[in-house]
């Protein structure tokens, strides 16, 4: 059946609509509606940001950034459950307010919307790449779980295990816009590839950055990684160093004076900088591939990079 | 740090003068990046930076990590024990012969891994892996040309010096099998640091590994050393050899994902499997070998030690390791390797006084 063509808004873009989703399944529009109801919707807002030098018609910016968001809220409903955390967003979790079971299957359902979607539109190699980035996020899921209580991991393990879980989405926003206008350049998909990864991992290390009170801004509770019994990237740096001693203390901490206590106040600070000067430098790299990638680009598109290079700075400095 | 960003396609030939280093002196081009690794299509990206921002140790510390000296006990420890037990059995042999073999041995195993370490970086496999190699040239400490100059030197040296041994040896039975024999484990070892990914999926590298640092080794040696290459020598070698491919087998464990190996085509359950029965049963097979081929000796005193390493060291480690990431994986190499110098050190101990 044809889907009736929705005006493209761009602050008005709804992910969810009621529609989509049969009604006669007890609590499954409820669910969606606490799932999709918050959330910044970064990853919708860069499908639309690379949307407009593109040029792409209302239905296929509605389509990649309702598929995004519904695989990264897939990704959220299962990981909660897998991790047995009790808030998302301030509210609480969708396997503790309705069920374990409801919580996997909507996940579930929400993936099996996006083929359903993408498969309606009929770009098979949009289908093939998102299926990949599916199995991806999953792979990274899956070896993050191996690393829980793993108190010696190191950067590059985490930086593989981002790679998979958190990068991949942001190279979906930078390379689906392409394939859905039909572009397979391997060179330029290659570098978008690149560009996602970066963006990905500064993400995901600024995040874990806030984890330990740094630039948070918004007021997250903290150090909820090291209580659960994982070593986020940033903690993995300042692990890095530590005797056994030091490092048994820490997975002991409960506040940050504690862990002030164990590294040393001055260390921890001084650490902060040392991993502010490395993923500068990734920012760096980043924006010269920005460079390369309007090499690439007709003239019409060009624009893209301008907005593209605005990315990295405010992702991982929140500012 | 900062620095400038280039990137540079294989067909400008600018790119494998960054590579190979050869830029101007003040400044050092470190590749961060190779997309379409190994194709025409390669494009290699790289942070310029000057020299005086790159915080370089010393030449030595250089040098003995880019020749991994903490792996010389590979060949050290078959040699040690090999001399003691020929002394010890009163056989009369040059020092200045076993001299020039030990270092011999070393030049070559420092030049080839060195040289792996420079084929690697100028096909891009070191961009793929972060643990790879001695990273001295991806760090920036060697210029790829000078790694490259560094490697064909010692490899030279190490030549020479073997050849010297060679003319100054008196080896029983002539020349001939001594010559086949080094012959055997060099063209192996250049074999090993050009291999292409294909042929690490069959295996032929761990047969390498297990003769040229095995049997291989300690009969050449032996022969060098105007001895017999009888079976206890074979079986000793044998043991060495099976221990330096535990530790290659430990250290491919966690880079399952990367390599193109059996290992990795078992995968990591069946791998993990593999691993921990050979940990359980390697010194009890040792222990077998040493005592129908080897010696009593060798055999009593060994397994303690084996058994120790193995069962009390190693499994352990092995046992928690939940995944090719899981730390407790990293350091299984390392203490292999600790183990197979602990090996040498002892059964060059037992042999020297076991005998008196």
């Amino acid at each position: 059946m044809e889907q009736p063509k929705r005006e493209l808004k761009l602050r008005d873009l709804k992910i969810f609509d009621r529609q989509d989703f049969p009604s006669y399944l007890p609590k499954l529009n409820a669910l969606y509606d606490d799932l999709f109801s918050s959330g910044k919707g970064f990853r919708s807002r860069l499908i639309q940001m690379m949307a407009g030098p593109l040029a792409l018609k209302a239905e296929q910016v509605h389509l990649l950034a309702q598929t995004i968001e519904f695989i990264h809220n897939a990704s959220l409903l299962h990981d909660d459950l897998v991790d047995r955390s009790a808030l998302r967003r301030n509210k609480p979790t969708a396997w503790l307010k309705y069920s374990p079971e409801y919580a996997v299957l909507a996940g579930d359902y929400l993936l099996a919307r996006v083929m359903v979607n993408l498969s309606r539109y009929g770009n098979l190699r949009l289908i093939q790449y998102t299926a990949e980035i599916i199995s991806d996020l999953l792979e990274g899921e899956w070896i993050q779980d191996t690393l829980v209580d793993d108190w010696n991991v190191g950067l590059g393990q985490l930086d593989q295990v981002h790679n998979l879980k958190t990068a991949s989405l942001f190279k979906w926003c930078l390379r689906a816009p392409f394939l859905i206008r039909e572009n397979y350049s391997e060179e330029l998909h290659e570098l978008l590839e690149e560009m996602g990864g970066l963006l990905g991992l500064l993400f995901q290390r600024s995040d874990d950055l806030l984890d330990f009170d740094v630039r948070n801004g918004e007021g997250k509770a903290i150090l909820g990684d090291l209580k659960s019994g994982y070593l986020n990237s940033f903690g993995a740096f300042l692990a890095h160093g530590l005797s056994p001693e030091q490092k048994s203390r820490l997975k002991d901490c409960t506040t940050l004076e504690e862990i002030g206590q164990v590294v040393g106040e001055g260390k921890f600070q001084a650490r902060v900088a040392e991993f502010d000067e490395i993923n500068q430098r990734f920012i760096d790299l980043y924006l010269h591939h920005a460079d390369s990638l309007a090499e690439l680009l007709p003239d019409k598109e060009r624009p893209l990079v301008s907005n593209l290079k605005q990315l990295p700075h405010p992702l991982y400095w929140r500012k | 740090m900062p620095g400038e960003f280039i990137t540079l396609s294989r067909q400008d030939e600018r790119c494998r003068e960054y590579l190979l280093g050869r830029i101007e002196p003040q400044i050092q081009a470190l590749p961060v990046k190779s997309f379409a690794v190994d194709s025409s299509r390669e494009k290699v990206t790289f942070q310029v930076l000057p020299m005086n921002q790159l915080l370089r140790p010393p030449l030595w510390v250089v040098l003995a990590q880019a020749f991994r000296l903490n792996e010389l006990n590979l060949t050290w420890a078959p040699l040690a024990v090999v001399a003691a037990w020929l002394w010890a059995q009163g056989t009369d042999f040059s020092g200045l012969v076993l001299a020039l073999a030990l270092l011999a041995l070393s030049g070559v195993q420092g030049g080839i891994f060195l040289l792996n370490d420079f084929y690697d970086h100028m096909r891009g496999l070191d961009r793929l892996s972060s643990r790879r190699g001695s990273q001295v040239i991806q760090r920036g400490w060697l210029r790829a040309w000078q790694a490259r100059l560094w490697a064909w030197g010692m490899l030279g040296l190490g030549g020479s010096l073997g050849l010297l041994a060679l003319g100054l040896a008196s080896p029983p039975g002539g020349f001939l099998p001594l010559a086949l024999l080094v012959s055997f484990a060099l063209i192996a070892g250049l074999i090993l640091a050009w291999a292409p990914r294909r042929l690490r999926r069959w295996a032929l590298p761990d047969l390498f590994i297990f003769l040229s640092l095995g049997p291989a080794l300690t009969l050449g040696l032996a022969l060098l050393l105007g001895g017999e290459g009888g079976q206890e020598v074979l079986a000793l070698g044998a043991v060495f050899g099976l221990l330096a491919l535990l530790s290659f087998h430990l250290r491919g464990l966690e880079s399952l994902k990367a390599e193109h190996s059996w290992l990795g085509r078992l995968g990591f359950d069946r791998s993990h499997r593999l691993l921990l029965w050979e940990l359980r049963l390697f010194p009890l097979l040792s222990f077998a070998l040493l005592w129908f081929w080897g010696t009593p000796l060798w055999a009593w005193g060994a397994s303690p030690l084996l058994a120790l390493g193995c069962w009390g060291l190693l499994l352990p480690d092995l046992q928690v390791g939940r995944s090719p990431w899981s730390s407790s994986l990293r350091q299984l190499g390392a203490k292999t390797l600790a183990l197979h110098g602990a090996l040498g050190a002892w059964l060059m101990i037992l042999s020297l006084y076991g005998f008196r």
